[in-house]
């Protein structure tokens, strides 16, 4: 990237709300139904129809807007967005234009170890449009109206993201706070967040804005990492070439990594917003308000600058506990009981755990491991009743059912043995059995010890504390 | 004011020949005079909200939805249990 340019960005981010029904009718909010199975004649847009406004659409909207920082907009409306696609059977989807339901937010990311904030201009409600499936054989598009009337949050933010980086930033904490909220399934691949990118450049130092280019179909957040990076480097080539930039729409590709021109200002939409005579004023008590903010848990990112301040861990560690909700309460739960170090939990939690959540492709808490046993089981390797080896037993044991460490530990005889005694019979039949490696030490090969110490875990079927074998070892080989 | 009824046209999809470009221009500037006619004091400069008249909102709970077969009778064409359209690509 050429460093006398800065590159501005916005983002547009619309996430299907995860209600039962959808935004202005009863029908299922459902994905992979049968199509047109979850449709009436109000999604399909039949006249002599109204809408009716569904309230858990408006409770999960400020629940975005208070965890984005906005203030809550309680007396609103709906408004009319006109525009001719055969996916919105009315022609136009109901929106919200002049007034939206939370405005003037910001989003804290950490882009590396900063934290960068983001400017979130509003998020309003609307409804989502229909399915359109493209089949040759038929001659024509197949139209599926079971997303119609879908809800949709759309939010957007300023132009205040300035690298592909910062915009990856913006996207992970909104799909994780999505999630935090339990307000969407946040499914990328399910497209239930989708996501406009708006991008300009400008010469270093420069306080206006350049064009913006908009860019449509970027389809996931790391398309728009791409996305971006490639849009910026062509309008610094265009800017470089002595060209100019039009503010036009350009199509992402992200199989090919190019971009296409869509359309041009001229063609550009005018969606003629208007009230939408069907739907009337809309309120949200302050006391309703209040008692919505209240409800909004810890966000991930706050999380994450907890767990480096107030449990010493590293910003990736703290970041990849904190980004899922279950895994982050699990963490907290095992860290509360006290009987442990909260680095070791990290440890044993994104190291053994997350591979089997990964191969078992599950949340931990599908897992019948409780925090109380994790915690048990890793304060007994803490006091050096078991070793590291034989935690990793227990834990194969109670991922998958409910016993207490101590039990499984006396059952399989787990118990390290640091009787020196004991141990001093096994370091001497060692050292008696190997007596190159004896030599090898003593003509400084030192690292040898680390294969002696091995022999003795062997000798002690695992049981040996290691640490107390190395020194003995080390010992009885100088006093020979 | 002028009125360039080719984009207006085109805004409401209506395909318009160009003999009647002339006349239908005539015709929506009188339309738009009426507008411009009615009293000043309907103040419409606001926002449009009005507090006092508000709406009930529905409660978050699944209603059957219609039979496919009932909600695609209005369709002229329908293949796969959907409406079939002229080719659309965007």
């Amino acid at each position: 990237m050429n460093s006398n340019y800065e590159i501005v960005v916005g983002l547009e981010v619309h996430a299907e709300l995860s209600t039962e029904t959808k935004i202005f009718c009863g029908c299922k909010n459902e994905f992979g139904a049968e199509v047109n199975t979850n449709v009436c004649p109000v999604c399909m847009g039949l006249p002599g129809t109204l809408p009716v406004l569904n309230e858990q659409v408006v409770e999960y909207a400020i629940k975005m807007g208070h965890a984005m920082n906005c203030t809550i907009n309680g007396t609103t409306k709906h408004d009319r967005k006109n525009y001719f696609y055969p996916d919105l059977p009315k022609s136009y989807q109901i929106s919200q234009f002049d007034i939206p339901l939370c405005e003037n937010g910001y989003l804290d990311v950490l882009v590396g170890d900063e934290v960068k904030r983001i400017g979130v201009t509003r998020i309003h409600i609307e409804e989502d449009a229909g399915k359109l499936i493209h089949d040759d054989s038929l001659g024509g598009s197949l139209a599926d109206y079971n997303r119609c009337g879908v809800p949709l949050i759309e939010i957007v933010s300023e132009p205040d993201i300035r690298s592909a980086d910062e915009a990856k930033a913006y996207l992970d904490t909104i799909h994780t706070t999505l999630l935090y909220l339990g307000i969407s399934d946040a499914k990328m691949q399910e497209g239930s967040v989708r996501c406009d990118v708006n991008v300009s450049v400008r010469p270093v130092g420069s306080t206006e804005f350049g064009t913006r280019v908009e860019m449509k179909n970027v389809n996931s957040f790391s398309a728009a990492h791409r996305a971006i990076n490639y849009e910026a480097a062509r309008q610094i080539k265009v800017l470089e070439n002595g060209g100019e930039i039009v503010q036009e729409t350009r199509r992402w590709d992200d199989v090919k990594g190019v971009n296409v021109l869509l359309r041009s200002k001229e063609d550009a939409q005018d969606y003629r917003y208007f009230p939408d005579p069907d739907l009337l004023t809309f309120t949200v008590s302050d006391e309703k308000i209040a008692e919505i903010k209240a409800s909004i848990p810890e966000l991930p990112v706050a999380k994450t600058m907890r767990y480096m301040s107030e449990h010493g861990l590293s910003r990736a560690d703290s970041e990849l506990l904190a980004l899922n909700k279950n895994t982050a309460a699990f963490f907290e739960a095992v860290v509360a009981t006290g009987k442990c170090e909260p680095k070791s939990v990290s440890n044993w939690i994104l190291g053994d755990i997350y591979k089997v959540l990964n191969e078992r492709k599950c949340e931990i808490t599908d897992l019948a491991l409780t925090p109380a046993n994790l915690a048990e089981m890793i304060s007994l390797i803490e006091k050096k009743t078991i070793s590291n080896a034989a935690g990793k037993t227990v834990l194969e044991i109670i991922l998958n059912e409910d016993k207490d460490p101590n039990e499984i530990v006396k059952e399989k005889g787990l118990a390290q043995v640091s009787d020196t005694g004991a141990l001093n019979a096994i370091v001497e039949k060692v050292l008696a059995n190997n007596e190159k490696a004896v030599a090898d030490f003593k003509n400084g090969k030192t690292n040898v010890v680390g294969f002696l110490v091995g022999q003795c875990m062997k000798e002690s079927r695992g049981k040996g504390n290691p640490a107390m074998l190395k020194d003995m070892v080390v010992a009885a080989i100088e006093k020979m | 004011m002028e009125i360039d009824i080719m984009r207006l046209a085109k805004l409401a999809k209506l395909s318009i020949p160009e003999d009647k470009v002339e006349e239908f221009r005539s015709k929506m500037e009188s339309i738009i005079q009426m507008v411009e006619n009615l009293p000043d004091d309907l103040d419409t400069t606001g926002s449009l909200v009005d507090p006092d008249d508000t709406m009930e909102l529905r409660k978050d709970e699944v209603q059957p939805s219609f039979p496919r077969n009932e909600m695609l009778r209005n369709a002229p064409y329908t293949a796969a249990g959907c409406i079939l359209i002229p080719k659309v690509v965007d």
